[in-house]
């Protein structure tokens, strides 16, 4: 039972504000005639709000009015600075007693889970989309499965590394006092094939981990530098300290940075590291050379490990980054190059039995948590490719297909 | 992110800013295009809710909201806000009535980047006149005439492409919501 159009128009112009008294009676009236009419009002509503909400959802600053708002935070509670500092305390000496009885048994109780998981996926033999998981790594080897999970602390000498939905790991509530007489402790996290994970500095240094991907930082930055070592693929915010540079090593390349946000693609597989920078200044030396190339926001330098050659363009950055935010973007990019980003999120292997669509291109996104079936037949619609699952296996072939 | 609330609030009753942060990306947005529901002005929509974040830690609201109920309590927080700032400037406060109010806050909750984006794509999938006139009414709020007038069209073709439009929307987008949206292509496919 379709709305009539005099309703229908009386309805979306008194959303607009535009309707006459006489339309809004109309549709108070309507609405109260039979609950199907309600439930096409609400109908229509829906549709309505989320078109409406997506033309006006970016002329919403949302960047400019968080600062603002945040700005006056920090204003007003000046004189609770010292309340701020307490609250925190409190919070960590309350947590220390309870971390060293959690620990233990968290550490026990994550690694059946993971295990579990781990062979669910072989049980069940399908491609499933990532998750957030990765394996922390500590000091002292000690091996700890994480998930997106809150209220999981870790115990540590002296601070607390917590484990949260919002903030990933993070050491941000490690001691940074008197860290001129520690040594520089070095942790590992690991993330798998289909893993994803966040991460905190004790310096508030952000970065996010993208699957197959390693990266080892210490607990605690001692000294005049920040030092990292990356394998694989991460997004850097780094906070700001311009007393102490932020370096991050892949293999013996360095990329230098001074408080800005960037992404390090650096997957062995690719035999290429690929750098975007969003947001301030990196410098790259590769160890042989020891020349260094500065990169703008913008830019992205693209390095090949073989002979350490570089090329530096102007890119679109969104689409190097877009894997953060839970998407694949893809812009002229060939099939293969997308079936290995693809692999490592949902973790298969790739056979071609027809070499030739390694270099069919493709523009699009892909939501990161979509079904891989999916995927492949959006890909098999519009071309001549298809696409066989058996177990972990994926075998792409190119079909000739019946002239219409 | 149901956890993420819970977070939120811990972070908050430990005085840390950065819980605002948070509170903010998740909830700015989707409580602005709340608030325009009510101010239609989308500048004015973003000072009353810049103005409740505020509020909400200046006098420190979140002691006493459950993680579970903390959603509701911003949109409550904003509605009434808007109400208010109606009632200063001598403006009725006609469309939102008591009964409409609940499902007009589930529609803001559930407004997230990903659905603008998907609606996006949708839309750009629209035959450019039907786009454009759904563009003018639903999304800049023009009636019919004055959408008729600024497209250089009759009343009646913007009451059958609206119609259309609308109808071609909903139906890509059901059992489209977590999907791809794969484009093709460039390269030498079909010789």
């Amino acid at each position: 039972m379709e709305i009539s159009d005099n309703i229908y128009q009386s309805i979306l112009e008194s959303w607009s504000g535009k309707a006459t008294p006489e339309q809004r009676e109309l549709v108070a009236k309507w609405r109260r005639e039979s609950p199907e009419h309600e439930a096409r009002y609400r109908e229509l509503f829906h549709l309505y709000y989320q078109v409406n909400g997506a033309g006006k959802y970016d002329k919403i600053d949302a960047e400019t009015a968080r600062s603002l708002v945040m700005r006056q935070l920090s204003g007003n509670r000046k004189s609770g600075k010292g309340r701020k500092k307490r609250f925190v305390w409190y919070w960590r000496v309350a947590a220390a007693s309870v971390i060293l009885f959690l620990g233990i048994w968290l550490f026990v109780a994550n690694q059946d889970e993971y295990q579990r998981l781990e062979s669910n996926g072989v049980e069940i033999a399908g491609i499933v989309p990532g998750e957030t998981k990765a394996r922390l790594i500590m000091g002292d080897g000690k091996i700890i499965n994480l998930f997106d999970r809150n209220d999981e602390i870790m115990q540590s000498e002296d601070g607390a590394i917590v484990n949260d939905s919002i903030y990933g790991l993070s050491y941000r509530l490690m001691s940074t006092i008197d860290t001129v007489q520690r040594k520089e402790v070095f942790n590992v996290l690991q993330v798998p094939t289909g893993g994803f994970y966040r991460l905190e500095l004790s310096d508030g240094t952000q970065v996010w981990l993208n699957a197959e991907t390693e990266l080892r930082y210490p607990v605690c930055f001692v000294g005049n530098e920040r030092k990292v070592y990356l394998t694989g693929e991460a997004y850097f915010k780094v906070a700001k300290d311009v007393n102490r540079p932020f370096r991050v090593f892949v293999e013996e390349k360095e990329i230098r940075v001074l408080g800005t946000s960037f992404n390090v693609c650096a997957y062995p597989d690719d035999q290429m590291i690929t750098t975007t920078l969003v947001e301030g200044s990196v410098g790259f030396r590769t160890g042989k050379s020891g020349q260094e190339i500065k990169l703008k926001p913008g830019f992205q330098c693209r390095m090949n490990v073989v002979d350490g050659s570089c090329l530096t363009e102007k890119v679109d950055v969104s689409i190097y980054t877009a894997w953060v935010d839970g998407r694949f973007v893809f812009q002229f990019m060939n099939l293969e190059t997308i079936m290995r980003q693809l692999q490592r999120w949902y973790d298969f292997e790739t056979i071609y039995l027809s070499p030739e669509v390694r270099d069919y291109e493709f523009r699009g996104v892909i939501e990161r948590n979509s079904k891989i079936e999916d995927v492949f037949r959006a890909i098999e619609l519009t071309t001549d490719v298809k696409f066989s699952i058996e177990g972990k296996t994926v075998t792409v072939r190119r079909e000739n297909k019946k002239s219409h | 992110m149901r956890n993420e609330n819970a977070d939120i609030l811990r972070h908050l009753e430990a005085g840390d800013t950065g819980g605002m942060t948070v509170l903010f990306d998740r909830y700015y947005r989707p409580l602005v295009l709340f608030a325009d529901t009510f101010l239609r002005d989308l500048t004015w929509a973003e000072d009353v809710v810049q103005e409740q974040f505020v509020k909400f830690w200046e006098r420190a609201l979140f002691r006493n909201v459950h993680e579970r109920a903390l959603s509701t309590f911003l949109f409550t927080l904003t509605k009434n806000a808007c109400i208010n700032a109606m009632e200063k400037r001598g403006i009725q406060t006609e469309d939102i009535s008591a009964q409409d109010y609940d499902f007009v806050e589930e529609e803001a909750e559930e407004l997230d980047e990903r659905t603008v984006f998907t609606v996006r794509q949708a839309l750009e999938r629209l035959p450019q006149r039907m786009k454009e006139v759904v563009v003018c009414v639903v999304c800049e709020g023009c009636s019919y005439a004055e959408a008729a007038e600024r497209m250089g069209i009759s009343v009646n073709t913007v009451k059958t492409s609206l119609r259309k439009g609308m109808k071609e929307l909903r139906e890509l987008l059901e059992g489209k919501k977590d999907f791809l949206v794969l484009l093709l292509f460039g390269g030498k496919i079909f010789s």
